[in-house]
């Protein structure tokens, strides 16, 4: 079996990456080893070439490096809470198009851990919106009849009233 | 392959259901049954057994039930860190008999209505109601048992729809017996004898197939219900101080919640789990936590009142004093304690009854 070739590589090897404008994006080799599909075909072909990722933009590109660049380091020698605090700053400020492409690209790169990251904060964000706002914001058709949503919000009433009584206080985290 | 252009209006609509399903799940419970309002798919999709597996998994509601379904209940949920009203008046009861709500499980609550106290009623009669569906069941009288010491419901099996009421009570032979009902079948079954054992009051909690109470000489009743073997278990003891306990059922299992007192004042809390080892075919003590000095200071300060009540929610305890509306919460993974938003002014010197409630997204059944 051949020599591992990772340890080798590590520091020294970078990845060329070709993107959708032609492009070319240069990642050291374990910042591209977070990609799983960056992983199997480099192992086919090696290092030589480069790699076309032709359905990703520069601007999406960028991020997912910026991600994966931190995630190399951030397993040795960063708190968890350090590395959750990052991850929310990294995704804060995005808007929903570079959301919406940036979890595309998690799909074609296949890079669980941002995929889950993305996953959750759209779940974040939707949360405290209303049925209505929420089919605004994928662009979803309703096509419940008015009876079938009237008796869904007839049986599920509980979760569509609005909150009986606003918190009066925040909940204290106590020393214990 | 083309190019991915940034297209504002459709995208979303673009990503693959796998993807959607992924960030779906991500969501607190509440929102699967707010968002079967959004489209057909997604009603589809939240009332699956995927989401309802999801849903029977995670952290449970609080509900507080006031003693009459005049009042409205009021449910506490842990994701969204809100109070939400729920009105169970569907459930039919004489006005001046108070309801006591006494088991949950599987969103299920089990009430006893036309309560005990209530005069001209020689037994109560148990009722199982489904909050978030708005659907009950009243269930037919025993068969054997005459007088209830205590009560349980058990847990929904994860293929049926089929729930178990439990009941411990005296036959009018004065046997000790333990009755079940099953909702299929629609009946009641003696389904044990109960050595003569003498119980406080009439919590009884189902956990890891056994049934438990405590039993007037302080002690904690174990009984398997498959072996139909009972065991009694004495107290943790702490030093040479009084220790009252209370019985909580939580993820975790059965919690033993001891408090110390001292001049009729709260002195200090400690929590074991009871745990089964199966080597030694007995029982042990695991402690799980404490109040710290400082919180049960602050907890004493909530209320006039030296009485106080505990429940199990998902991995959490609660705690609120008489005439208090301020709930004390334990979180058992995380060895933590907090204050949980107060709710309502007005029904401080309402007696409520608190239980678990597990939302079920596709159990409406009853």
């Amino acid at each position: 079996m051949a020599e591992d070739p990772t340890a080798a590589m590590a520091k020294e090897c970078k990845v060329r990456l070709k993107i959708s404008d032609d492009t070319i994006f240069e990642v050291e080799y374990a910042v591209a080893m977070q990609s799983q599909m960056l992983k199997n075909a480099l192992s086919d072909t090696g290092t030589d070439g480069t790699v076309p990722l032709h359905n990703i933009s520069s601007e999406i590109m960028a991020k997912v490096v910026e991600y994966c660049a931190y995630h190399v380091n951030a397993a040795n020698t960063i708190s968890e809470k350090d590395v959750k605090i990052w991850d929310q700053e990294f995704l804060k400020d995005l808007d929903q198009a570079t959301l919406f492409n940036l979890i595309m690209a998690t799909q074609y790169m296949v890079i669980h851990n941002l995929q889950d990251l993305i996953c959750q904060t759209v779940a974040d964000r939707i949360k405290d919106k209303s049925a209505e706002e929420v089919r605004e914001i994928f662009n979803i058709q309703n096509d419940l009849t008015p009876e079938e949503e009237e008796e869904i919000r007839h049986e599920n009433q509980w979760a569509f009233e609005e909150e009986g009584w606003p918190e009066i206080q925040e909940e204290v985290r106590l020393e214990g | 392959m083309g190019k991915l252009r940034l297209r504002k209006q459709t995208m979303w609509s673009d990503l693959p259901e796998y993807l959607m399903e992924r960030i779906l799940e991500c969501l607190p419970v509440d929102c699967f049954f707010r968002f079967r309002a959004v489209c057909n798919t997604w009603n589809t999709l939240f009332s699956s057994q995927h989401f309802n597996s999801i849903a029977r998994n995670s952290q449970p509601f609080l509900i507080l039930c006031p003693s009459s379904t005049q009042m409205p209940s009021l449910l506490y949920s842990f994701f969204t860190h809100t109070w939400r009203t729920i009105s169970l008046s569907f459930i039919p009861h004489e006005c001046q008999c108070p309801i006591n709500f006494r088991g949950s499980a599987s969103g299920l609550l089990l009430a006893d209505i036309n309560a005990n106290f209530c005069f001209g009623y020689s037994s109560p009669t148990l009722c199982v109601c489904n909050p978030l569906s708005q659907m009950y069941s009243l269930l037919p009288e025993m068969g054997s048992v005459s007088r209830i010491m205590a009560k349980a419901i058990l847990p929904v099996g994860d293929k049926t729809n089929e729930y178990t009421v439990m009941v411990v009570g005296m036959s009018s032979t004065d046997r000790v017996l333990l009755e079940a009902y099953n909702s299929t079948t629609k009946a009641w079954k003696v389904a044990g004898t109960i050595p003569d054992v003498h119980i406080r009051n009439e919590n009884m909690f189902f956990c890891k197939g056994s049934l438990f109470c405590v039993t007037a000489s302080g002690g904690i009743m174990a009984y398997n219900v498959e072996q139909g073997i009972t065991t009694i278990v004495s107290m943790p003891t702490v030093d040479a101080h009084n220790l009252w306990a209370r019985l909580v059922c939580c993820k975790i299992g059965l919690v033993v919640v001891g408090a110390i007192e001292e001049n009729h004042s709260l002195k200090g809390l400690i929590m074991w789990e009871l745990v089964f080892h199966e080597m030694v075919k007995d029982y042990k003590w695991v402690e799980i936590g404490k109040m710290p000095n400082s919180v049960c200071e602050e907890f004493r300060r909530s209320s006039n009142s030296n009485w106080f009540d505990c429940v199990g929610v998902g991995d959490k305890i609660c705690f609120r004093a008489n005439e208090s509306m301020l709930i004390l919460v334990y979180d058992v993974s995380r060895a933590s304690w907090n204050w949980l938003a107060k709710f309502c002014e007005d029904l401080r010197f309402v007696s409520m009854g608190w239980l678990p409630l597990q939302p079920m997204s596709n159990l409406k059944f009853c």
